[in-house]
Order: C-alpha cells, then sequence, then structure tokens
C-alpha cells in the first residue's frame, strides 16, 4: 500500500511507485497523501490509513487539500528518521480498517528503535499504536533487578541527575544574563 | 532507551502497564523515578502491615505479589548486598526472590542498616525511610502497625499522613517459670505473661493526636507510676481516633478520658471510675464518645450497681427492648464475640441525661458467663445520629 521515492518538502516528487492494490479494492476511488521524514523519503498513505493518526487526520481535514495539492506538498516531519516512519507507514497500512488486535508481535525489539518509534508515533498521535509501543517498553524490565532496570531504561543517578539540574541552572543563568545585556545595549 | 526523555504522557503510560514488582524495583533506581511512580499511582492498592518483634522489624505488603522488608537486629545472615535507593539515600539492602505458586513472587529485602535494637535500642531511621519511600508511590488498601514491643523512637518514624486501620501497642508475652506445688506435685511450671510496653506522655500524644487511627489497641504504662494522661485542654482538630481498647488503664484519668469514638477497657474498671466518666459526662466532657464498654467484676451486688449511679439523675430508658438488642448484636459483630459471650442475662438499663443540650445516654448493665464467675458488663449507649442509625431508628 506504501510507496517510497527519494524527493524535498519543497520541490513536487516524482511519482511514487504505488504498491499492490488489495484483492478487496474499495469501489470508491481512494484519495492518498504523502509525507516524508528526516531522509526525504515519500511515502504515499493511503487516507483510510492515515485515519490512525490523529495528528494528520486533523491536518488533512483543516487543510482540505485536493490529491495534486496533496502531491505537489508531502506533510514533513522532519523530527522522525525515514525508517522509524516506514514503520509507522507500514503499520497504519497494514491495520487499515480493521479491528486493532490486542497485542502486536511486530514491534522492534531493539531498545533505541523502539524508543525513537515511541516518540514518533507519540508526535503522530497513533493512540492504538502508542498502547503497544508502551507495552513492549514495559515488558523490557519484567524481572529485572534495579539494576539491570536502570541500565535498560538508562536512568541516571541522583549525582547524575543533580549535575544535569545544576548544569541547566548554569545555563539558564547565563542565558538570562546574556538578554539583559542585549536589552541594555539596545537601550543604549 | 532513556525513560526520562520520553514525553510525560509516554511515562504514564509505560508506567500503568507496570504491576506492583516492577514499580517496586524501579522505584529504588533513583529519586527522580520514584516521584515519576508517585504521579500515577497503583490502580490496585496493597494491604501493608507493620510488624515490630524482638528480632526485628518487618514491613509486608501485599497485592498479587507479596513483599517482604525486615530490618533484623541480627545482620549475620545477610548476603548478596547492594545498594538501593531508599527515599534519597543509598541504603544496603539483600534481596531474596521465590516464585510462590504460578506467576506470583515472593520478595524478601533485608536491610542492612540500622535498627541495632539488642544494642543501642536506638536507629529505626531505616523504617522511617522505607515508609515515606513506600507512600510516595502506593496508595495503601489497608495499613495495619503491629507492635509486639516497642523499640525507642519506633511511634515517631510512623508516617502521620497516612490512615492506619489499626494499631495495637503491647509488649511480647514473658514466658515466666515458677517452681511450686502444683496438683499436689512439686513441679516447675510455665506460664505467659502479658506486659506493658513502656511509652512516653508525648508518644501518647502523638498516638492520640497526631496519627489517624481507626482502632488503637494499648497495652501500655509510663515510667512514672503516678503520671495520668491529660488531653489537650481545647480540641485541636486532630484526626478522631474509632475505637480505642485499652488493656489496662492505670494512667487513664476517668474525668478526661482520650479522645475517641468507641473506647473499650479490657480490664476491670472500678466502680468509683465509672462514676467519675458518668458524672464528667452528664456535665459536659468528653463530647466525643459515642459508645463505652468496660466489665465490672464478678461480685456486683444491687449496692455496688447503685453506686455507679450516685450523684447523677437516672432516668428510665427509652430504648426498647428490640432497640438494645440491635445495640448488643452490633457490638457483639463489630468485635467478634464468641456465641458464649454473647448469652447475656439480667439486662438492666436506665438512661443518663447530659446537662446543657439534653444529649441521652442509655447504660446497659448485663450479666455474661456462668456460675461460679459470671461478669457484669456495661455498655454506655449515647443516642448519637450514627448510634441511633445503627439501632434502627429513625432520625429527623
Amino acid at each position: 500500500m506504501s510507496s517510497t521515492e527519494q524527493g524535498t518538502s519543497s520541490a513536487a516528487p516524482a511519482e511514487p511507485t504505488t504498491a499492490p492494490e488489495s484483492a478487496a479494492a474499495p469501489e470508491v476511488p481512494e484519495s492518498f497523501y504523502y509525507v516524508h521524514g528526516k531522509d526525504k523519503v515519500v511515502h504515499k498513505v493511503s487516507a483510510g490509513a492515515l485515519q490512525h493518526s490523529a495528528l494528520i487526520h486533523g491536518m488533512i481535514s483543516n487543510l482540505g487539500y485536493t490529491e495534486e495539492q496533496a502531491k505537489a506538498n508531502p506533510f514533513p516531519f522532519e523530527n522522525i528518521d525515514g525508517d522509524i516512519l516506514q514503520m509507522v507507514v507500514d503499520w497504519c497500512n497494514q491495520h487499515k480498517g480493521k479491528p486493532t488486535p490486542p497485542e502486536d508481535t511486530n514491534l522492534p525489539k531493539q531498545k533505541e528503535k523502539l524508543f525513537d518509534l515511541v516518540l514518533a508515533v507519540n508526535y503522530l498521535e497513533i493512540k492504538e499504536l502508542l498502547t503497544y509501543c508502551c507495552k513492549q517498553v514495559a515488558m523490557m524490565v519484567k524481572g529485572k533487578s534495579p539494576e539491570e532496570i536502570r541500565e535498560i531504561w538508562m536512568i541516571p543517578t541522583d549525582a547524575e541527575d543533580e549535575a544535569a539540574e545544576k548544569e541547566a541552572k548554569k545555563r539558564a543563568g547565563k542565558e538570562a544574563a546574556g538578554e539583559t545585556a542585549a536589552a541594555a545595549g539596545d537601550a543604549k | 532507551m532513556k525513560l526520562h526523555r520520553m514525553p510525560y504522557v509516554v511515562q504514564n503510560m509505560i508506567i500503568a502497564e507496570l504491576d506492583l514488582d516492577e514499580r517496586m524495583l524501579l522505584s529504588f533506581t533513583s529519586k527522580r523515578t520514584c516521584r515519576l511512580l508517585g504521579m500515577s499511582k497503583l490502580y490496585t492498592n496493597p494491604y501493608l502491615s507493620i510488624k515490630v518483634r524482638s528480632d526485628g522489624v518487618e514491613v509486608r505488603i501485599d497485592n498479587e505479589d507479596k513483599w517482604t522488608f525486615s530490618i533484623p537486629y541480627d545482620k549475620s545472615a545477610l548476603e548478596n548486598v547492594v545498594y538501593w535507593k531508599i527515599d534519597g539515600s543509598d541504603v544496603r539492602v539483600s534481596h531474596e526472590v521465590k516464585e510462590v505458586g504460578t506467576e506470583i513472587k515472593k520478595h524478601t529485602v533485608s536491610i542492612v542498616e540500622g535498627a541495632d535494637f539488642k544494642r543501642t535500642r536506638i536507629s529505626l531511621d531505616p523504617l522511617g525511610k522505607l515508609l515515606r519511600h513506600l507512600s510516595s508511590f502506593l496508595n495503601y488498601d489497608i495499613l495495619h502497625c503491629i507492635c509486639h514491643t516497642l523499640p525507642n523512637g519506633f511511634i515517631s518514624q510512623l508516617d502521620c499522613s497516612l490512615n492506619y486501620a489499626k494499631v495495637w501497642i503491647r509488649h511480647e508475652h514473658v514466658t515466666i517459670r515458677e517452681f511450686g506445688r502444683f496438683y499436689g506435685r512439686f513441679r516447675t511450671r510455665e506460664f505467659k505473661e502479658d506486659r506493658a510496653a513502656v511509652v512516653t506522655p508525648k508518644e501518647l500524644e502523638v498516638l492520640f493526636s497526631k496519627i489517624k487511627i481507626r482502632e488503637l489497641k494499648l497495652h501500655v504504662k509510663f515510667a512514672s507510676a503516678v503520671y495520668k494522661y491529660r488531653k489537650h485542654p481545647e480540641p485541636i482538630g486532630g484526626p478522631l481516633i474509632q475505637k480505642l481498647i485499652l488493656e489496662n488503664h492505670t494512667w487513664v484519668d476517668f474525668s478526661q478520658l482520650p479522645t475517641a469514638r468507641i473506647i473499650s477497657f479490657s480490664r476491670q474498671v472500678q466502680s468509683h471510675e465509672i462514676n467519675t466518666m458518668f458524672k464528667s459526662w452528664v456535665a459536659g466532657k468528653n463530647r466525643e464518645i459515642e459508645i463505652m464498654y468496660f466489665e465490672i467484676g464478678n461480685k456486683v451486688t444491687d449496692r455496688t450497681r447503685n453506686f455507679l449511679f450516685t450523684g447523677i439523675a437516672q432516668h428510665e430508658t427509652q430504648l426498647t427492648k428490640a432497640e438494645i438488642d440491635s445495640f448488643l448484636c452490633y457490638w457483639f459483630e463489630t468485635n467478634a464475640w464468641r456465641p458464649y459471650q454473647q448469652r447475656l442475662r439480667n439486662i438492666i438499663s436506665l438512661d443518663i441525661i447530659r446537662e446543657g443540650d439534653g444529649l441521652r445516654a442509655t447504660v446497659i448493665v448485663a450479666t455474661a458467663g456462668s456460675l461460679p464467675d459470671p461478669e457484669q458488663k456495661v455498655f454506655v449507649m449515647v443516642w448519637s445520629e450514627e448510634n441511633l442509625r445503627t439501632i434502627g431508628r429513625a432520625i429527623d
């Protein structure tokens, strides 16, 4: 259902290759939209699949794009890695118009990929997929000791947290001082 | 995978997927993580009990999984010691896990620091830390604290922000060996003697006015035998104890009883003490009390019984027999009286009336037990809204 192609969000993308249509094609021609991530690879996704994402669904409804306009202006998600966006698009396509199963076993097992997927899914507001991801993340620490949990979820020690907090305060102080100096300079 | 770099909503969703075991273990990783757990507490609240014995302090948490934290006085057997973050401090612990049945785990955590009770009789800090730590991310369904001995400083470690269903304080039974002629032969016999725990006036004040306790059972005494507890002269708006069970009362001033809704005396109370209690109630004191129960021994004549009411106007009771039965049934049920205890006879009832507002209280005197040692029991039911509802009388 999805297709990918190198392109940019500013220029009109080249014709993406369309994936084979499913056997039970809808009678009414389906509209398609285009999204791309950090790698600028454009993905063609059906409106039905995109309904999973409350963010994109809202954008589509508000913009009222025609298919041509949508093709010319793919939705840019510069904060999402290309492979992660591909996973999201695949999931949306697989679950288009279907009731979501109680669990999903196709989620990435590598913790960094899963972390990026969680962030992307949360940003795109895909509730069901986010629930699966959170379950998967929670499963990672089942039966683990506090030290193992700290390692898996990269939980800083209290000393590291305190040092980071101090650093953040210092930085905020410097920034505030810089702003005051700039304001004083402007006044002169 | 950095948990703390996840958006807050996602962190909460992940935590919602964790059960007691994972939350508990996660809580020991850092202060920040513990705070995060506290933002979305466990939906099913566990049962928590604190038991203080002569060999150590034990804190148990029962949910689907079971956790036992022990602070033993003897640390010699502890192995595999690691550091866990408890209430913001690094605490040395020894952790063991056993599978009980299918999928139920039993965790035993022995805390290495503190509670060196036998040597120093101090240092219950780890208990305070543990209780603060646990209550920062858990709500409890039921919370019990049973002290079979009372280490110095224990009461001050109890978290005043929690609601305790039961707090029982007494001293462990002491085994007494006695040599003498028993049952026609010279022999050594052993028996257990119940002893009172020693408390300070300050500790008693904490129990009565600072900690929210539903049922407080005390078998305590003071270093000074002549000490009498005097409650704060002005109501201080502290939590009201629902039921106070006094297993000894040498320290009680009967004209100014501790503040509680129900007061039950387990040991025999003298007639003049009861008379003082009644007189002070009629005069308008002890206004929080709604039910009192005590025993007045087994050799009570009409004269002694009348002495209970000396100087107090007695009125014919306005409770019906059915209402008195209903009140007694309520007492049997709430105090788990055995059937033989329920067989009351020679029931006499009369009313006394409070000066000032005319509130009525019904005093019921009854005999229980069989000859040759029948017991005289006295119940006082103040006509409060709650009591009237209990006996099924409609309230305007």
